[in-house]
Formats: structure tokens, sequence, C-alpha cells
């Protein structure tokens, strides 16, 4: 059959404009014509037109608090764990009317379940209780005192923590720093967001999405007393001190949740994203100021002080690559007063800026001085000697020398270079505490252990250590003391950072999340135990052996460098946050 | 002040966020979203048959939310509802049809594709015979679309084999009806949930896999007391006041343990037994047969919680009994449900509020299928087999009698038998995806390369069954197409199109139509022009069945009704008065006076059924040992079910959402008791491998008490967990056993 007969069986509309599709029969262009009509939707969607009342308030009107708070109170979520059954429509009531990407939730629900160890008790009752979670706009909200570029706001009236979208630039500084997981990165458009409670809604007296999404009335909005809420946060199992934040969210149950109910993911750990540029960043400016230190200390030369500078300035300039915003990043002084990320990059941003005219002062007169081909100089000051004697450049030098006041200018005092260069280290030392101090001032337990600092401090000093010893001035007994000394600290330093294997060994340790992950992380620890172990071991043996000429220790210090690099990708990857009860199976699980 | 380069307060991604008041009821509302129209329809996943307002801007459905002005949802929806259009936008849909050349799909023009399909299948069917084709379809698409399909393909084609996976969900609860009352009629409505003094959960979890009808019961203001019947502490077992956690498959027994001890303590409603049914009395005799003390022992119940419950009916309290999956699939699952709707009759539990023995339906339209689809049964729950029924729709539906086959179409495993003994050689399949879904499917690989042509019509190219196919079909999908569906307690709903299909896709109906002009049997369906117009067709074959609906004027009455339940054929007592202006009346609309029907309605008030005899029949039998009892090699029962609220079936659809995603873990688990799991030196959270005498599947251990020692549990959402099941049937509603089969798990 042709696809004209066809076509005349089929309800043919007179009008004579359906376009034959290419292939197609005009059978087949009326159905795919009609397939793409949307006529009938103006048919019927005229009834509620203009009504701007929102059609459900029967059934949150009662979910909202009678009157507004006053001194002292604010709003907070209230959960009723008993109507709560598990349907999780909350969550996508809540993505839907808020108009979130596809992949963007500000709610979670997690899973209670009775903690299963062995061995077995078999009297141990069966137990389920979804527990819906979002913001809990603290009392003490952690992500508004780390943030950096006062992103954050917490309502004086409403007590409704608000984020200043356009004001972010995605350092995702509140993720480390709110122990619930609340505020969530969005990649595509570098911003962090989160619950604001439904600022907008709440404003004209409507529900927030969540409370007129939950089928059973299971999530409401109160006033709370401040002072109360603080002398009785709610008690989840598994769920994060509520000391660091200050939760205002109230979980209510006429029954007690069984004292061994934890959260369902307990077991299901998941490894974390490595933060490489952080990484990066942290090991390259401690790096940069231990071999300030050894700079200032061993070396007659310039060689370091530009290796300190090259290292800092390539830390500080792969950073912002963390940043969703990097061309924002420039606020990120804003929140000095209470976020050490702030701190952080003022200190780091002055230590570079001194180190860095330490470096040029003290490089000036190699160039200027033309003195005669020193021996015992090395490599590169007498690169950049050679280069000056090129006969172009030389003749401008020359000129320039017999300036008065330019001359002057290219032969700084010594004291002013040293002092200078005092100046940048003092400010690396305070540089290395303020990062770590961004670590420690998060509620993750092994970030904050003082062996943060520690690790951080012995991070340049190893460094320091590596770049002296291996320097051609260094002489040979002293080489041999600084080698020493770097693989003690080396030795330390890595029992340091497996202390988790080693203390915990019971599930019930704070710990045992992070020992976990570590050893799960088992390459790449035995990547850094090996880098550091060739470099502070194999080549300084071969060296004292006499098996290695002198020269051979140059490379040292970068495998020292790799070895601290690869440590700090295990600093961010094996640590666990807290987090609100999860599900099983999580989808960020990685197995 | 801060000026803005360094502090801005607002900007593009603030107002990117901004809510301002909508219009359409919707409160404040994402300023970007805001719709330039709202259309109303029924939610595409499962039975309870939401309403969602679909939000239409600039042509495209941007975003949804649950009507308020409905009589199902009142307002919510669970988490598949609000994503219910994620699935439309998903890069793997079908956007053209695809016919298989050297061995890969590549896209075709329909004139192309449509003149293989029907080349194929006539070869085959001239070559082969009439036994030789068969399809396979759907409870996920509309009624008017199943109607033209099963008339198509029987009256049309000569296709004699057709069936749906409805068969998969609710064959058993259409047999147990059928056989009771003489009609598959679910008698309930939805406040029943709320009217009730005790409300049965049997084998249903309705917290995670109805969410919306949990709420129904979390509204019921009789303080009722809820008993769960299941082997597993569901969330639904967990709220319960009552949970009967017996051992797997001993629900038949149990249920009769429950009649006997109502005998026994003389709880019966002897006016109704003798006024409206038949057969008690054998049934009690047969009862006597029984043991108490093996039916103590096989369940693992007690006594004293037969007396408890048995107690529960006493004081003329309102008891209703829901069952879903857990009866439905199993191997004596029509004697199961029967035995439900025998402690109804016994005490009086019909067609009074709060009462009722209530199937809860699986997919959207499984409900559409039953009456309409045209494979098990004749259309309007007619039968082949009887000349009367065949009469009255070649009449109505002016076809020549002989057309319509004069035998039952084979069941879904029938048809699968068919084609793996090579009886079938062509088989077209709509809307489903058996090769995750159907039983013990490890084989289905050989299965589908006996097969001469497989067509499979779906919305995705990329379900595991379209991997299989010689040609794809691309279909509209829900949300792209008009038509109107049915839920669980007999309401007509409308679906409706807010959406434009991608690419050259076509709704279903048209891709019927089409597949009848280019088969040469267009003339037959001159007058099914639009879905409306199949709409009005049927309800003429409703006319004078049980399902009558020919009170129900069009489409829009059925939407300005918030639905409308059958029967519906406008008789007094099924109408109220619509006062115009007030809202809170029947109608959703508040601009339509006269008459309305009544939103809820339940049958057999009168206690007139539809049997011949107008008497409700109790139905039993001895029940059965599992085909598949568990053994010192496979010593553990596996139970599979729902995983969770945010995963549909085989994810087709609810893998397309991150958010859902988000909602449900991303990959299989294996429910363990800890005890087991010290037995087999299970870690939690670590891989475990489950083997059957079938197949094996890799799972993550998930310790929890909710299961029983001796038990484990498996989602039936990720692919390969039927390759552990076994294959035993109904033998009445020939409904796949999926509930338990005998594995071992090791590490």
């Amino acid at each position: 059959m042709g696809g004209t007969e066809i076509a005349l069986l089929w309800r043919m509309k007179s009008d004579p404009h359906i376009a034959e599709l290419p292939g197609e029969p005009p059978l087949i262009s009326q159905a795919l014509e009609d397939q793409q009509e949307l006529t009938a939707v103006d048919l019927f969607s005229d009834w509620h037109e203009g009504n701007g009342h929102p059609e459900n308030r029967e059934t949150w009107k009662t979910l909202l608090p009678g009157s507004a708070p006053g001194p002292g109170q604010q709003y907070a979520f209230e959960v009723d764990l008993d109507s709560c059954s598990g349907c999780k429509a909350c969550v996508t009531g809540c993505h839907n009317q808020n108009g979130l990407d596809p992949d963007e939730a500000w709610r979670s629900v997690g899973l209670l379940q009775m903690v299963s160890t062995f061995p077995v008790r078999s009297e141990a009752p069966s137990f389920l209780q979804h527990v819906t979670t979002a913001c809990h706009h603290c009392l003490e909200p952690a992500c508004l005192s780390g943030c950096p570029v006062i992103a954050y706001e917490k309502d004086p009236f409403t007590g409704i923590v608000k984020h200043l979208d356009d004001q972010c630039i995605g350092c995702q500084y509140c993720l480390f720093k709110c122990p619930y997981g609340v505020p969530q990165f969005n990649k595509s458009k570098g911003i962090v967001r989160k619950c604001d409670m439904c600022t907008d809604r709440l404003t004209v007296g409507e529900a927030p999405a969540c409370v007129q999404s939950c089928p059973n009335e299971a999530i409401k909005i109160t006033v709370v007393d401040k002072e109360e809420i603080k002398q009785q946060p709610f008690a989840i199992p598994g769920s994060p001190d509520p000391v660091f934040t200050q939760p205002t969210t109230r979980y209510t149950s006429r029954s007690a949740i069984p004292a061994d109910a934890g959260s369902s993911d307990a077991s299901d750990l998941a490894l974390q994203p490595s933060e490489w540029p952080l990484a990066v960043m942290l090991v390259l400016t401690q790096a940069s100021v231990g071999g300030l230190l050894a700079h200032l200390l061993f070396e007659p030369s310039t060689v370091l002080i530009l290796l300190a500078t090259v290292l800092g300035g390539l830390g500080l300039a792969i950073a912002p690559l963390h940043l969703g915003r990097p061309q924002f990043g420039f606020r990120a002084f804003l929140g000095w007063r209470t976020s050490w990320l702030s701190r952080e990059a003022i200190v780091l941003g002055g230590y570079q800026g001194v180190l860095s005219l330490a470096c040029v002062l003290g490089v000036l007169p190699l160039i200027f001085s033309l003195p005669e081909p020193e021996t015992g100089l090395l490599f590169l000051d007498s690169w950049i000697q050679q280069l000056t004697r090129l006969p172009f450049l030389n003749n401008g030098i020359q000129q320039l020398n017999h300036l008065p006041l330019v001359g002057s200018l290219f032969h700084p005092p010594g004291w002013l270079v040293t002092g200078l260069g005092w100046t940048a280290f003092a400010l690396g030392i305070q540089g290395v505490f303020c990062s770590a101090m961004v670590y420690m001032d998060t509620p993750r337990k092994w970030w904050r252990s003082k062996m943060t600092l520690v690790k951080f401090s012995l991070t340049g000093l190893l460094c320091g250590l590596a770049l002296a010893s291996s320097m051609p001035f260094t002489p040979r007994t002293m080489k041999g003391i600084l080698l020493g000394s770097l693989f003690i600290t080396s030795a330390v330093k890595i029992v340091m950072e497996l202390w988790p294997l080693f203390s915990a060994k019971e599930s019930s340790h704070e710990l045992w999340p992070v020992a976990s992950l570590l050893r799960r992380l088992k390459p790449l620890l035995f990547a850094r135990i090996a880098a550091s172990l060739a470099g502070v071991i194999l080549l300084p043996g071969l060296w004292s052996l006499g098996l290695l000429p002198s020269v051979a220790l140059v490379s040292v210090f970068p495998l020292v460098l790799l070895g601290e690099l690869l440590e700090r990708l295990v600093f961010f990857k094996a640590c666990a946050p807290p987090s609100m009860p999860g599900c099983i199976v999580k989808p960020t699980g990685n197995h | 002040m801060l000026p803005t380069t360094l502090l801005a307060k607002d900007g593009v991604l603030t107002r990117e966020l901004v809510k301002t008041p909508a219009k359409f009821g919707l409160g404040m509302h994402p300023e970007k979203w805001h719709p330039d129209a709202v259309v109303e329809s029924v939610c595409g996943f499962c039975s309870t048959g939401c309403n969602l307002g679909l939000h239409v801007k600039d042509g495209r459905a941007v975003n949804l939310t649950p009507s308020k002005h409905y009589p199902v949802n009142q307002g919510h929806a669970c988490p598949k509802g609000w994503e219910a259009l994620t699935p439309l936008r998903a890069a793997d849909r079908a956007t053209t049809p695809l016919l298989r050349r050297d061995g890969a799909l590549k896209p075709v023009s329909w004139d192309n594709a449509l003149r293989t399909f029907v080349d194929n299948f006539k070869r085959i069917q001239k070559t082969h015979g009439p036994e030789s084709l068969a399809f396979l379809s759907t409870g996920q698409i509309a009624t008017e679309e199943m109607a033209t399909l099963g008339a198509l393909a029987k009256f049309g084609m000569g296709i004699l084999h057709g069936d749906g996976n409805t068969r998969q969900c609710m064959a058993t609860s259409v047999m147990a009806y059928k056989e009771a009352f003489g009609f598959d009629a679910p008698p309930f409505t939805y406040s029943d949930f709320e009217e009730s003094d005790v409300l049965f959960f049997i084998g249903a979890n309705p917290c995670i896999a109805h969410p919306i009808l949990w709420e129904r019961v979390c509204k019921n203001k009789r303080n009722p007391t809820i008993v769960v019947v299941d082997p597993r502490k569901t969330e639904t077992a967990m709220q319960a006041g009552l949970h009967v956690d017996l051992q797997p498959r001993s629900d038949l027994l149990f249920l009769y343990g429950l009649a006997k001890t109502l005998i026994q303590k003389d709880l019966l409603h002897r006016d109704y037994i003798a006024n409206h049914t038949e057969g008690f009395s054998e049934f009690e005799s047969f009862l006597q047969t029984i043991h108490m003390e093996f039916i103590q022992e096989r369940t693992g119940i007690p006594q004293e919680t037969f007396v408890q419950l048995a107690g529960l009916f006493r004081d003329n309290k309102r008891v209703s009994l829901w069952w879903t999956m857990g009866v439905n699939q199993g191997h004596e699952a029509v004697r199961t449900a029967q035995a439900i709707i025998n402690l109804c009759l016994m005490t009086g539990n019909i067609g009074r509020p709060g009462t009722g023995p209530n199937s809860i339906t699986g997919q959207t339209n499984a409900m559409g299928s039953r009456l309409f689809s045209n494979t098990t049964n004749l259309l309007g729950g007619r039968s082949f087999t009887n000349e009367t029924h065949r009469r009255e729709v070649a009449d109505i539906l002016n076809i020549p009698i002989h057309n319509i086959p004069t035998q039952d179409s084979l069941a879904y495993n029938e048809i699968l038998e068919a084609v793996d003994r090579g009886t079938i050689k062509g088989l077209w399949v709509i809307a489903t995806n058996p090769a995750h879904s159907w039983i013990h499917n490890g084989s289905f690989d050989k299965l589908m390369g006996k097969l001469e042509f497989l067509v499979v019509q779906d919305m995705y190219t990329t379900t595991h069954t379209a991997q299989y196919a010689d040609l794809v079909l691309p279909a509209a999908a829900w949300g792209e197409k008009e038509g109107t569906v049915i839920n669980s307690e007999r309401r007509i709903g409308r679906i409706r199109k807010a959406s434009k299909a991608p690419g050259k896709a076509l709704a279903d109906f048209h891709i019927f139509k089409l597949v009848a002009e280019y088969w040469g049997c267009g003339e037959m369906f001159k007058e099914w022009t639009t879905p409306e117009a199949v709409f009005q067709i049927l309800k003429r074959l409703s006319k004078d069945r049980p399902c009558d609906f020919t009170g129900i004027e069009d489409y829009a009455h059925v939407g300005r009704s918030g639905g409308i339940q059958w029967p519906f054929t406008g008789k007094p007592d099924e109408v109220a008065e619509n006062i115009p202006g007030e809202r809170a009346g029947n109608e959703i609309f508040n601009d339509h006076p006269g008459k309305a029907p009544i939103q809820e309605r339940r049958l057999f008030s009168d206690g007139k059924f539809f049997t011949s005899n107008g008497r409700a029949r109790f139905c039993f039998e001895k029940p059965r040992a599992l085909y598949e009892p568990t053994d010192d090699a496979y010593p553990l029962t596996l139970l599979t079910g729902r995983g969770s609220s945010a995963q549909w079936h085989t994810q087709t659809r609810t893998e397309k959402s991150p958010i859902l995603q988000k909602l449900a873990p991303t990959r299989a688990y294996v429910e363990i008791n800890p005890e087991d799991a010290e037995t087999y030196s299970i870690q939690n959270g670590k891989p475990v491998t489950i083997q059957s005498r079938r197949g094996r599947f890799t799972a993550l251990a998930n310790f929890t008490q909710t299961v029983k020692p001796g038990q484990v549990f498996v989602p039936m959402h990720y692919e390969g967990v039927n390759a552990l099941t076994y294959p035993a049937f109904d033998p009445i509603s020939k409904q796949p056993s999926y509930k338990a089969c005998a594995v071992r798990v090791s590490r």
C-alpha cells in the first residue's frame, strides 16, 4: 500500500499547509504534526487564572507559628519523627518548588537502624527511623564564621542563616565548616547554595516548600527560645556534636530512639575529594617557608630565596583553581575578623609580597655589581652573571650603574635584604599557622587535632632540611647532620600521619572512619612513604657510602616534596566529615 | 558600606532563585518558572493516581505541583510524582525509528520502519500461522491506547496472543475478584483508609510503595489499629500497632488460621453470610481439615496473636484489609487474595465505609488494562470464549464477529514459553522491560535469539529489552499525549499533553493507528480518530457492564470532576448537587452548577454482587508447598520487593532523575540479619554473592534486624535480581511468584 493511498484512509485535515516531511508520507507527517501541537493546554488551563493565593493553604496553615519570633527567639524547623514514614517527598518538593538545578538538593533524608556489631545480640529489636534534615539555622553558624567573603548572614530577627549567592567565590570552605553537610556546591554556577527556610515564602505567610510537600505533616516551622535550644539541642544518634554550631532544629518523638541505633551509612564511608589545588598550595607554601629558612641560615647565594619565591608564588597561583569563581577571589580578605581562611589568604599574600621583594633586592647586586666571576657560586648565580655579560645587556647595565641614584638603588644594603628576608619568614610562620587553623577550626576530628599544625610545620622543616643539605655550598659534615635530622623528622612525621591506623582499633574510636579510609588509600600511602624513603634514606645512604657524588643530593628535595604532596592528598581524601544520618549505599559511595 | 564589587548582595545568581507570587494558586514560586498555563494530569507512575498540575512555559513543561483539588492526593505527591517530568528530558529518549542493520540499530524513516514491521509480521504469520505472533503490553499507557492496541492486534492483525506486564502485578487480584464477586471489581474508595477502625496491610508497604495512600491512613481520625502482615519489619510495620512477622509464603495458612479463629470465637456476621454469600458451610468444613497447630508451626505465629487479631473484628468494628504485591506475587496468590475476601464476607466487612477486601494496584493504568487491554479479557471485562460477549463487541465496534478470536490469549509466561519452543516467532513489546523484570530471566538472551522479529516500542532506546530489538519505535511519553487512566479505586482520570515529544517520537495511539493503516486494516478504525473518540467507544463498550461509565460526558467532564469512579451512569445515588462558588463541593471547578459525580463511592453497599445469583462466593483451596523450599545447599529464603519510594520498577525512568538517584541506593544491596551475616562471615557494606540454582547476583550487604534470620531481601530495581528468582506461577492467575526462592550467600 503506497503512502498516498494510506493518506486517503487517514483522517485528512483539509488544511493544505501540512508539509510532507522528507522521507515520510503525509499520513506520518500529519501524525508528527499532531504530536507537536499543544493546543489543548490553552483550553484547560484557565480555570484558576488570576488566583494569586496559594491553593493548598489549608494543608499547611497549622504548620506555621502563630506569631513572629520575639527577643531571644528565632524560627526553627521541627520534625515529628513519628509522622515521617520515609517517603522523601520533602526533598523533591524543596528541589522543585525552589527551582534548583537538576542534581541539587537542599534537604536530605537519612535512615537510622540498629548498629550491628559482633557478637550479634539476638534480642536486638528491629528499628527503622528516617530522619529528614536541612539547614539547622544554627545559633553559631560555622559556615558564616568561616566564610572568607562574608557571604553568609544570620537574620537578626528570624535567625535564618542566608547565603549571598552573588557574593560567593566558591571556595567551599563552608562545606568543611558545616558539621551537617548543608551547604551544597553548585559546580556549573561555581558557587555554594543552601536552604534559606524559603524566606520568600515565610515573609508572606506561606510555608516553606518542605513543609508544604510532606504528606504527613511531619515538618513544621516553630519559634524556639535560643537559650532553651542551646540547653537542649537535638540528639539524633551519630549526628555531630551540637557544640560546634548550636543547631536549632527540633526532632520530636513519642518514643525514644534506641540507644544503639545509628546511621545506616556508618559502614559505608566515602573517600573525600582530593582538593588537589589546596594540597599543592599548602605543601608549596610550606616548602617555600622552609626553603627561605635554609636560605637565611645557610646560604651565601640567592638560589634558595629564588626557589622559595617561585614555590610560594606557584602555590598561591594554583590555589585559586579550587575556587568556583576565581575572578572574585580578591574578596577573600573580607572575612578576616572570624575566618581563618581569610587570615591565611592575607598572611600568605603578605608573605609572598615581602619574600618577592627580598628576593629581587637580593638578586639585583648580582646583576649590577659585575664583579669578577666568583668561584663557588652556584650555577644559577653564575648563569645570571654570564647573562649580564652579554655585550648589549652589559652596556645598558654599565650605563644604568653610572646614574647615581639608580646605582645605589641597585645595590641595596645587606641589612635591608636580610631584614626583609627575616620579616618574610616571620610572616611565613604565621601563614603556616593560619593554614593549619583553617583545618583545625572545622568539626572534622582528624583535622581538629594539633597534629595538623605539627604536620604543616614539619612539611616546611623537611623541605628546608632537604634543600639545605643538598646545596653544594653546605659543608660535608653539615650535610651529614642535616640529612640525619631529615631522616628522623621524616620518620616522626610519617608515624604521625599513620597514627589513626595505630590508635583506632575499635569501631567506636573517634578516628575509626579515618582509619578505614586510610586503609582504602594503601597505594597512595605506599607511594607517599616510598618517595620519602628514597629521598631521606636511599640517596643519602648511597652518598655517605661514596657511591653517589654530592650533586646527586639535588634529587633529595624533589623526592621529599613529592612525598609531602602525596601526604597532603591523603590528608584530604581520608578525612571523613561528620554528618547527619545518611542512606544505605550512598550515591557518593566509592566502592 | 562596601562597594558591590566587594560585597554583592544581589545580582544574577541571587535573582535566579527569587520567588514571587505566581498565578494558578501556586503562591510564591521561582520567578524563572512562572507558568503560562497549568495542565492537570494524573501521574504516570503508580496506580495511586495522584493528580499533578504540569506547569507549561513557552510551550514546554518546566515544573509541576501536586493538585490540591483532587480527591486522591489533595496537594501531595511522592518523590517520583514530583520528578515525573525529568525522565522526559533524558538524553537517551528514542527520537526516531531504529532498525537493526548489520548488527546495529540505525535510524530509519517512519515509513520504512512501519513497512518493515508489517512486512516481517505478515511474513511470519503467513509462514508459521496465526499462533506465531504475540504482543507484550503494559500498565503504563492510556486506556484508549490499550484498547486500540488490543483491537488492532486481535481484530485487525489477527494476532492471537497478547498479554501485559500487569500479569506481573495484578493478575491475581483480577482472578480473585472475578471468582468471588463475578467481576474484577475492587470495591473500595480511598476514603476507606480514613473511615476504618482496623486496617490490615498484608504484603503491602504503603509507606514506601504508595506514600500518598499512607497519607490517607494518617488522615484517619478514628484512632485506628494498624496490623501489618509481612515477613519483614518494613517502614509500614514500624508504624503499625501490630506486626505479624509470619514466615515467607505462609500467608494463605495464616489467613485460614484467622478465619478458623473467627469461627471459633463466633465473631461472624451470620446475617450477611446468609443473605449475600454462598459457599460458607463448605469453607467452614474445609477449614476443619487444617489444624491450628499446623498453621502455627508453618506461619510461626502463636495462638495468642490469632486470638488478638480475631478480637479486632469485635463490636461491629470497621475492618479493612489491604493487600498488594506480597500477596499477588505468590504461588497460591489467588487463593490467598480470596482468603482475605473470605474474611470480609464472613464478618460483613464489605460495602460499608472503612471496610473491604481491597487490592492496591501497582501501575498507573493496571486497572485500565484489566478492563480494556483486550488481552486475557475481551473489551469491557468480557470473555473471548463467550459468544454473546463476542456478538456485543462486534456490534458495538461494527466489525465482523469472525474477526474476534474465540480462544483466550496465552498468558505472559506461556507466550515466553512459546517463544522458547519456537512457536512464537514475532513479538511486539510495548512500554515494558521484560529483560529485566521477568522472573528467572537469566536465559533471556537465548530466548530473544529465537525470535525472527522483535519490535520494541518505548520512550528510551536504552532499555535492556530494546538492546535485543530488530526494530525500535520511538514513543511519546506520559506528559506528551492525551488519554485516560484508571486508578486503584476505579477512578478514571485524565493524562494530558503538556510537553512536546522529542524528534519523531509519536504517541502510542498514533503508532497503533499508523500500524493499522500500513497493515491494511485502517478502515476498521476509522471512527477511532482521537483518544477522546476512542473514549466514547469505550463508553459504549462499558454499557450495561459492571464498569458502566456511560454517564461520563467527555474528557472535560472527567477533568472538572476530579476524576470519576466507575460505575457512573448518572443515577441519582451517584451524583450530588454542586453549588457554584463553593470550591469545597464536589467539583474542582466552581463554575459548573448542577449535578456532579460524588467523588468517593464504594461498591456492594446493597450486598448485591455481579455473580449470576448476586451472591459473593467463598473460594478456597488446600495450601500447597513452596516450589523451592530452602535446604542445606540453599538455606536462605530470598524476598524481593520495592526498595525505596524514589525507584520505579526497572528504573528506566527513575534513573533519569539525579534527585531520585540521590534518594535511592545507587547500587544493589541485600538486607541480611546480622546473625546470618555472622554465620556466613559477611561484612557490613561489603559485596556479597547471592546464588540460587539458576544464577548469581552481587550486592552490598546491609545488616538489619528488619529481616529475620533465614531470610534475605533484595530490591527488585537492580538488573540481575531476576536471574535468581524461581519461575513458579499461580495456577489460576499465572502471575509469577517473585517473593520466595532458595538462595545461599557468600563473601
